[in-house]
Order: structure tokens, then sequence, then C-alpha cells
């Protein structure tokens, strides 16, 4: 009986040994070697996107909105240039005055976010984003299928709409 | 010996006095013929086969390609004559000795017809290319016509002498074959001293190059050398190997130090040993196509099938000319040495399209409120059922207007993404325009138009459902370029 004994406490200490380092494997996995994640904005960015330039041409008339909806006026081009070594993305996204949401972008390829913005208010457009923390580590140079997903907020509550939008971009990623 | 003194069916070749007119042509005056007869200069890699023929033809010193193999022993081949039933290659050895046959001259029963369709001499990648997949000998009149000279027919091998399949036999125990001297004769049918030499006809199409037997491939871009080499390989194509784009990628062109760099992504699959590019003058598949460049971007192996490679576009040649100008393929290859290399089928690149996505695009998108009330019915005392519920849009609710206020017309796609939860109902949405969906939900919006589309909800709420305000998904509008 002692010999059984001796024989299962030994089995038990191997099972703990091996969860412990199945443990240890998941958290370092976990901590340096999972993909980024950015996650998406559920709420209203509180602080405005430091990149953002003032839109000069902007008329400061607001779009007239139907009651409980809104509406936005929208600048932006197809392509995204991004710049690893700079650890910057060129695009365009333009939210003139007239628009009454503000708009937080996000650069999205192969459903991974790469770029998000502050708040980009209406009267504003921002042409240079930094990349996400850790998005440099899954890029690599090419030519990408991408889109730019711009959540809209209602510029009086910070509500956030129901609709949002999507602009299907080239994204090119040089070293 | 039974070997014929009989000349009575020799076939003398006809004489050609054009190459004689030609030369006289050609020393006397700049004729326009002497462009021509530069323009089909043979360069060390050739998309055209038919350069390697000698309109006058062969002689000791034409070309001739490597192609399958006898014994373990590379086969070389004289490059006779192309036409549109293919390029016509004759052995350049006599493989074995062998009788034509012991009492027939009918080529379609004979022994020596049996021992061609039995012998390997290519493997089955090399015979797919062989037209009507059959390795046969060399007609007397193909004998006739496409030798200089009988120096030119001349063999060594097996034996000196080798079978002709005849083409016009009169007498029933003779057939046609090419004595030590390189004369077209008759023999007996059971003649024991004979050879066979076999002889073949490729399909244009299966033939992606014809190079120098020992180029090297692993090159960086570059243009095709001029060549005064004899010995050639091919480079067939084959269905097992594949290349392409990398799903989702594109192809693109930076400015560098005055230089435009593309860089490609690529994906092969097969047993590809490289990727590679070429440009060519127009659609690399058409008859009079050039190659005008061509070169190796990486190495593949059985692990690494994808990656990303980067070639610069050589002197002149402009963005603004890819596709038009000049056309760029991307290739998957098996380079085998100095024996046939396979390729993929290439595949034309384009490059993306960047001066059209930096215009600015802009448009105005206005939304109603989005409620919705669910109402089940009215109760069927019969059926015991609600009948004729549903979702109806709030007064002033459910539609989205876009208007285009750019330059480009760009197309709008709707998707609803149902909220997630056990007590959110379970709905599905249609997009309308005019009371009318549209294809893909998508429309396309020209410049300056407005369009006006209209979200309904469809789906049955659970029997014991209890309307509340509450959150049942969301709508997205996807901006895109004019398809």
């Amino acid at each position: 009986m002692g010999f059984l004994k001796r024989h299962q406490t030994k089995i038990i200490i191997a099972i703990l040994l091996l969860i412990s380092v199945t443990a240890l494997s998941f958290g370092i996995w976990a901590m340096w070697f999972r993909a980024p994640k950015v996650l998406d904005p559920d709420y209203a960015a509180k602080e405005a996107e430091e990149n953002a330039e003032q839109i000069e041409e902007s008329s400061g008339e607001k779009l007239e909105a139907p009651e409980g909806g809104g509406a936005m006026s929208l600048i932006y081009n197809k392509k995204v240039d991004i710049d690893l070594s700079e650890g910057k993305a060129d695009f365009l996204i333009g939210n003139p005055a007239e628009s009454t949401v503000y708009l937080v972008a996000e650069i999205v390829i192969q459903d991974q976010v790469i770029a998000q913005s502050g708040a980009i208010k209406p009267g504003y457009r921002v042409t240079e984003l930094e990349l996400a923390a850790g998005a440099k580590d899954i890029l690599q140079a090419g030519g990408y299928d991408g889109k730019i997903v711009l959540y809209m907020y209602n510029s009086e509550n910070d509500e956030r709409a129901i609709l949002n939008s999507e602009i299907i971009v080239d994204v090119t990623i040089s070293e | 010996m039974k070997k014929s003194g009989l000349k009575t069916n020799r076939i003398i070749k006809k004489k050609n006095y054009l190459p004689l007119f030609m030369s006289l042509c050609l020393i006397g005056t700049l004729h326009p013929a002497q462009v021509q007869a530069e323009n089909k200069t043979i360069k060390n890699i050739n998309l055209d086969t038919a350069v390697l023929c000698q309109e006058t033809g062969w002689e000791k010193d034409s070309h001739k390609i490597t192609f399958g193999s006898y014994q373990e022993t590379s086969l070389n081949y004289r490059v006779l004559h192309s036409d549109e039933d293919g390029l016509l290659l004759d052995c350049d050895t006599v493989l074995e000795i062998k009788k034509f046959d012991d009492n027939s001259n009918a080529w379609g029963d004979s022994s020596l017809k049996t021992w061609l369709g039995t012998a390997e001499l290519c493997d089955t990648a090399e015979k797919s290319a062989v037209t009507s997949d059959r390795i046969t000998i060399l007609t007397d009149r193909e004998a006739a016509d496409y030798y200089k000279n009988t120096d030119a027919r001349k063999k060594t091998g097996s034996s000196n002498e080798w079978w002709l399949r005849t083409t016009d036999s009169t007498l029933p125990d003779l057939y046609t074959g090419v004595v030590s001297d390189g004369v077209i004769d008759q023999y007996y049918v059971d003649t024991e001293y004979v050879g066979v030499s076999p002889a073949l006809r490729l399909n244009p199409e299966k033939i992606l190059f014809v190079s120098e037997k020992n180029m090297d491939k692993a090159v960086s871009l570059r243009k095709p050398a001029e060549s005064t080499a004899k010995e050639w390989k091919l480079t067939l194509l084959t269905d097992s190997i594949s290349a392409a784009v990398t799903e989702g990628k594109k192809v693109t062109a930076a400015e560098e130090n005055g230089n435009t760099e593309i860089t490609v992504s690529y994906t092969c699959s097969g047993d590809a040993s490289q990727i590679s590019v070429m440009l060519t003058d127009q659609e690399y598949s058409q008859t009079n196509a050039s190659l005008l460049y061509y070169g190796k971007l990486a190495q593949v192996t059985e692990s690494n099938k994808t990656g990303t490679a980067e070639f610069t576009l050589p002197n002149g040649y402009k963005k603004s000319g890819w596709g038009t100008e000049y056309q760029v393929y991307l290739i998957a290859e098996k380079v085998n040495g100095s024996g046939t290399d396979y390729a993929s089928a290439p595949v034309k690149l384009s490059l993306s399209d960047e001066e059209d996505n930096k215009e600015e695009s802009s448009v105005t998108i206005t939304w109603q409120d989005m409620q919705f009330s669910y109402s089940k019915g009215t109760w069927d005392f019969k059926e015991h059922v609600w009948k004729g519920g549903g979702w109806t849009a709030n007064e002033g609710c459910g539609s989205v207007t876009i208007k285009n206020t750019g330059e480009t017309a760009v197309n709008a796609g709707f998707t609803f993404a149902p909220e997630e939860g056990e007590d959110v109902p379970e709905v599905s949405a249609v997009f309308t325009e005019d009371g009318k969906e549209f294809k893909n939900n998508s429309l396309q919006i020209s410049a300056s138009q407005k369009k006006t589309v209209t979200l309904g909800l469809t789906g049955k709420a659970p029997a014991d459902y209890i309307a509340e305000k509450m959150k049942i998904g969301t709508v997205c509008i996807t901006l895109s370029a004019e398809e």
C-alpha cells in the first residue's frame, strides 16, 4: 500500500507540474506573443485627436439632421500609407464643420485594428496616426486590402449613433 | 546484306532558291529583309521557340533542345521546324537497333511503333507537351524538307542508319530510312542494322520559354542577352504548379532614389523552387510577344511558399505604361538544372491604382432615428396563433440619405449587424430604395447624386416577448470606389 500511495503522489505531482508549465507558457504567450488587439470604442473618445488639423474651407453651417438621427459630412481618400520605420499611417479623414457628429476612426487590416484615432470633431481632419502598440510586430511590407471604420457620436450628448460607416481602402506598407 | 540498291523511290530535296536570293539582297543593298532578319535575334531566354528554327533547314551547327532521357541519359533533339502543328524535334542520336517489322511495312501495326509506344523517353509532364501524346519517327517528307543537306541528316549512336516513316510506299516489303551518308533510301522492313531515332512535335502552347541549356535562372530582373548558344532547354507550363498574389494584398510601387520599387506578396503551390517575374511587350501568349525582362524574385521551399518580394522597374519603364506599354507576370517555376524546367501559368500583375486612390472623395450622410416597434398581430382563436404581426418603423424613422458631394462615383453598401444577447429578438434587415430591394444591398451614387435608402426589419419575436426599448442592431454603410 505504501508503494501505491507514493506512486499516486508522484502522479499528482507530475500532473500539477504539467498544469503549472502550461499556465506559465500561456502567460508568456499572452504577455509577449499574442497579436495586439485594440478594442473598438464602445464609448465616446474623451480626448480630441492630437493630430487633427482644422479644415479651413468648412462653412460651419450645420447640416439639417432629422430628430433623433444625425448628419455627417465626410471627406476621405481610398489610400492608406504606412511607414513601419516611423510607426505612422498617412491617410485622410475629414469631418467638416457641417457635421452634427464627431468621429472616431480605426484603420483595420485583416480584422486587426492597427491604428485608432481620438475624437475628430466637426471642422477637423486627420492625415496622420500613430500605429497601435504592437502593430509593427504583425505587419510586413506590401499592399493590403483594408478599411477605415468610422464610429459616429452625437456632438451634443456624446451618444454613439446607431449607424457607422466603413471606407474600403488600399493599404501600402513600407519598411 | 539486304540493304536496298533500289533508288527508285529516293526522295530528292527540292532546291530552294529563296536563301540565295535573300543573300544577294543582303549583300547588295539595305533591303528591308535585313531589318526583318535582325529582329529575329536569339536571346538567352525566349518566349518564341520558332527562333531556333532555321528557314534553310537544319544543319550540323544548328540548334538542339535537351528533352527527356533514355536509359538515364539526357536526349538532345534537333529543332527542325515550327508551324501550326507544333515544334518538330528530331532526336540527335540513334537509340537502338530495331527492325521495322518482320514482314509488313504498315506503320500502324509495326513492331517499331509498338516499341516507341512503350519506351520511356520522357517523363509524364514532358509527355503532356507532346502533341497527341505520341512520340514517333520522322517522315521521309520531313527528313527531306527540314534538313539542309544529306550531311546534316547523319546521326551516330547505336547505328548510323535510321528509320523514317514512309509516306508513299509502293512495295510491301520496303520501308524508308536514312543511310549512313545521310541519303534517304529504302530498306527491307526486317533489316537488322537500322536503328530508331525518335521524333516528336511539341505543343507551343505548353512551352513558356526556351532558354540556354546552362542558363542560370537565379538572377535578378534583367534584359535577356543575345545568345550564340546551340544547346537549349524548355520551360513547360504545368497545372501542378501555381502562383498568385497573396489574397487581400496588392502589388504596389514606391519611388525611391529615382527608382520605382515594386512590392509583391506571392503565394505558390506545387513543387516550385523559385518565384520569377517577367516583363513582356504584350500578352505573353500572343504569337509575336517578346520577353523584355526576366528574373528571379525569391527562392521557394516546401515549407515556405508565401512571402513578399521586391524588384526595381528597369530604367525607362514607367508606372503609367504598366499594363499598356508592357505587361508584368508572376511565375512559379521548378528549375531543374540542364533538364526541362516547369512553370505555372503566368499571372498578370496589376499595379494598385494609387493616383485614383489619392483623389479626395466626399459624401454627406443623414439618417433618421432608427426606432422600430414590434406588434404580435391579432390572435387567431381557431388556430391559436398570432397573425399579421411584425416590425414597423416608427413615424419619421428608418431612412438614410447619402449625397455624393465629390467628383467621382462611389458605391454605398448597406449591412445590418444584429445585436447579440439572449433577450434580443432575432431580426434581419431589408434595405429598399423607392420601395424596391436593390442588388447586393449596394448602390452606385454618381457625382452630385443623392439616394435615400429605407431600412425594414423582418423576423418574429418569441411568443412570450415583452416589448421594451432596446438596441437590436447597427446599420453599417460601406463606401468604396465605383466597381
